[in-house]
């Protein structure tokens, strides 16, 4: 490369001397503006000292050092072409900086999750295999997602519903198919959405009547979707003989049934019925009056009503009937009929001869045979105890006695003949108590003391007397009589004064006296006054008095307080604040009272 | 010229008032008895409502002592003006024994007891 460069560096300055030596000396034949060694006279870029030659290279637009396309002229050097440009064609991927090589046998990991797609390939790769294996690595179902590498099966689904039918294909685990696939299989409807999922049976009711008849086979449904009411997969109790009629459902024997009572006569014949025989039939055969719609079979009876009033008689046998026994005829007994030939009769009845008709009868028993009431005369009763007296037919106890009618009784228990009640004189509760029931004006006890002096309080020992009520004469229910011979007294009184002198002053004295009414002189039990001598009538009373002795009518202490009468002894006054006892003429003192004057003032 | 009666009077009714209690044992009175004293000897204010006087009753002859209650209606200091206007009437008889009855009437714990002064003058012959 030196020795081209020294050529060519020879070569231009010769050119630069010619052109100088014939021009007009203004631009020098050697002048190197880049200095790259080449005159500008050569040199194809003679401002660029990296470039002066003119080579031919490819167009490199990713610049990874291979070209694409046409081969041009450019200026470069010997040793590298111009930025842009290859010496070197062939890039498998010219946009690419990062591809340049074409490599075979490779297996793509676009995700590289380890899994490789099909392969080998061919790719176009970079100084690495970004992207590729050189060896197959476990299959990868979408080499775009490294989450997803393992497959499995998934079917076409062209009607949505999620279940898919026909050749599977391949989908990755985890991932939802892709549309048009689903992952179960086994749409047993591929172009009904609604409709998936197969479903066994294995018997059939189409009439509905809860009857099945066995027919196995397949529904397509949806998932979930119960069998229809039709379909089940447990049989039924019995077969059912007709499953295209609800209202049979069992084969049973039939017979002609004319007459419709439901029981039929002649041979069984096999039909499919319901619960009620076909019409003109009848589940039941041997009717017993097959043109009688009442009467079908045959019924036994204990007992007859051959009059029909309602009470039987024994008698055994057998009767075509219909649901229950004729008119007539039973199992059970309801009275016994004395005469089942006469309907007016039908009760034997044991009754007593009832004289007085109070419904209860007397003497022996008699027997007859009557209707459904007692005969009239009689009674189902025998013990009348009054057989002729219509109030009285039955004893009743009673418990206490008023024989002499008073209205007072006494205890006496017994029976005696009655009606509703007991008779006049019998009582269940007592009365007042009688205390003579042998005399109707001696009835009531009293307890009585003797009176001696009829002052209507007796004294002494209590006696108790049975009276009319009313106290006798010279008798008192009263016994305190503290003076029994003294009509005048009677009852103990107390007093607490005493008037003995009988002055009219008392004095205090207390004690108890038998008395009438009131209180006797001289005994009060009030004060009149305070008899300060009660033997001496001339003196009543306690009187302070002050001696007075200038006898200006008032007196000076010292105070007396003697026992007077009305009148008071001379010298002496009730008076006591003579200031001045020796001078009648001076009785107050005018300080004093002024002296008061203030104090009441205060 | 007597020493004044009345300082005498009320200085014995301030010495009762304020020094010691009668020495006869006071009696609790009737309710609604009317207790007429014809003296009186002592008078003594033991409580805000009770008074005790000493003296003699008429129609007796010895002293007797009584404690009266004589309760207000309202306060305290009414009781007291209602025993005061008693204690007066008190003065009264203790200045001038024999011109006047003093009567005193318990009408009950709850009711308010009475103070009459009569003049003697008018008080009718026995």
């Amino acid at each position: 490369m030196h020795t081209m460069r020294g050529v060519w560096l020879a070569l231009a300055l010769a050119l630069a001397g010619l052109q100088s030596g014939c021009g007009d000396g203004l631009v020098s034949e050697n002048e190197d503006s880049d200095g790259d060694g080449v005159v500008d006279a050569v040199d194809c870029a003679p401002f660029n000292r990296l470039h002066w030659k003119k080579v031919s290279a490819f167009p490199d637009g990713d610049g990874d050092g291979l070209g694409d396309g046409e081969l041009k002229e450019v200026c470069g050097t010997d040793e590298s072409p111009p930025p842009g440009w290859a010496f070197e064609a062939g890039d498998c991927a010219p946009r690419d900086s990062t591809r340049w090589r074409g490599v075979s046998g490779l297996y793509p990991d676009l995700d590289s999750d380890g899994a490789t797609g099909p392969g080998p390939v061919e790719a176009c790769v970079g100084a690495a295999l970004w992207g590729y294996r050189e060896q197959a690595g476990p299959p990868d179902c979408d080499d775009e997602d490294g989450r997803f590498k393992e497959a499995r099966d998934a079917w076409p689904d062209l009607d949505g519903d999620g279940v898919g039918e026909g050749t599977p294909v391949d989908v990755c685990v985890g991932k939802p198919p892709p549309p048009g696939l689903a992952i179960m299989e086994g749409d047993c409807a591929p172009l009904d959405a609604t409709r998936s999922e197969p479903r066994p049976y294995l018997y059939r009711d189409v009439d509905g009547d809860g009857l099945t008849v066995s027919a196995p086979g397949e529904l397509c449904l949806a998932p979930y979707q119960p069998l229809p009411p039709s379909y089940t997969l447990q049989a039924s109790i019995g077969e059912d003989c007709d499953d295209s009629d609800a209202a049979v459902w069992r084969t049973r024997d039939v017979y002609v049934d004319s007459d419709g009572d439901g029981y039929g006569t002649g041979g069984p014949q096999a039909r499919c019925v319901g619960a009620v025989a076909p019409p003109g039939q009848a589940l039941q055969g041997e009717d017993c009056a097959p043109g009688d719609a009442l009467l079908w079979q045959w019924r036994s009876y204990t007992y007859r009503d051959a009059d029909g009033d309602g009470d039987t008689v024994p008698e055994q046998g057998v009767r075509c009937s219909g649901e229950l026994l004729p008119q007539g005829y039973a199992v059970l007994p309801r009275g016994l009929d004395c005469d089942d030939q006469d309907a007016s009769v039908r009760v034997s009845w044991n009754v007593h001869p009832d004289e007085d008709g109070d419904f209860v009868g007397a003497g022996a028993a008699v027997t007859l045979c009557a209707g459904g009431t007692v005969p009239e005369g009689y009674s189902t009763f025998g013990n009348d105890c009054a057989p002729s007296n219509a109030s009285w037919w039955q004893l009743r106890e009673y418990r206490h006695r008023d024989a002499d009618a008073d209205g007072y009784t006494v205890p006496e228990a017994g029976d005696v003949c009655g009606g509703t009640s007991l008779p006049p004189g019998y009582e269940w509760v007592e009365q007042r108590r009688d205390c003579d029931d042998t005399n109707a004006t001696r009835h009531t006890s009293m307890v009585s003391w003797r009176d001696l002096d009829g002052d209507g309080s007796g004294a002494g020992a209590s006696e108790t007397l049975c009276t009319d009520g009313s106290v006798p004469p010279q008798w008192s229910t009263v016994g305190t009589d503290c003076a029994d011979d003294d009509a005048t007294r009677w009852i103990g009184r107390n007093y607490t004064h005493v008037d003995r002198d009988l002055d009219g002053a008392t004095m205090p004295e207390q004690g108890g006296i038998c008395s009438g009414g009131t209180l006797p002189a001289p005994y009060f039990t009030k004060a009149t006054g305070n008899d300060c001598d009660d033997a001496d009538p001339e003196r009543t009373r306690w009187v302070v008095l002050y001696p007075d002795q200038d006898g200006d009518g008032v007196g000076a202490e010292p105070r007396q307080i003697p026992c007077l009468g009305a009148t008071l002894p001379l010298g002496m006054s009730i008076y006591g604040y003579d200031v001045d006892d020796n001078d009648p003429e001076v009785t107050k003192s005018m300080e004093d009272d002024l002296h008061v004057e203030l104090i009441l003032e205060l | 010229m007597h020493p004044s009666r009345v300082l005498r009077a009320a200085a014995l009714l301030l010495a009762s008032v304020t020094l010691a209690p009668s020495a006869l044992a006071a009696e609790t009175p009737e309710p609604n008895v009317p207790y007429v004293f014809v003296t009186v000897d002592s008078y003594s204010i033991t409580g805000a409502s009770s008074i005790e006087v000493t003296g003699i009753l008429q129609g007796e002859n010895t002293p007797r002592t009584l404690e009266f209650e004589l309760p207000a209606y309202s306060t305290p200091l009414e009781a007291g003006q209602h025993a005061s206007r008693c204690d007066r009437m008190a003065l009264l008889l203790m200045n001038k024994p024999g011109a006047w009855l003093l009567e005193l009437t318990y009408k009950g714990q709850w009711a308010m007891g009475s103070c009459k002064l009569t003049r003697r003058a008018a008080t009718p012959a026995p």
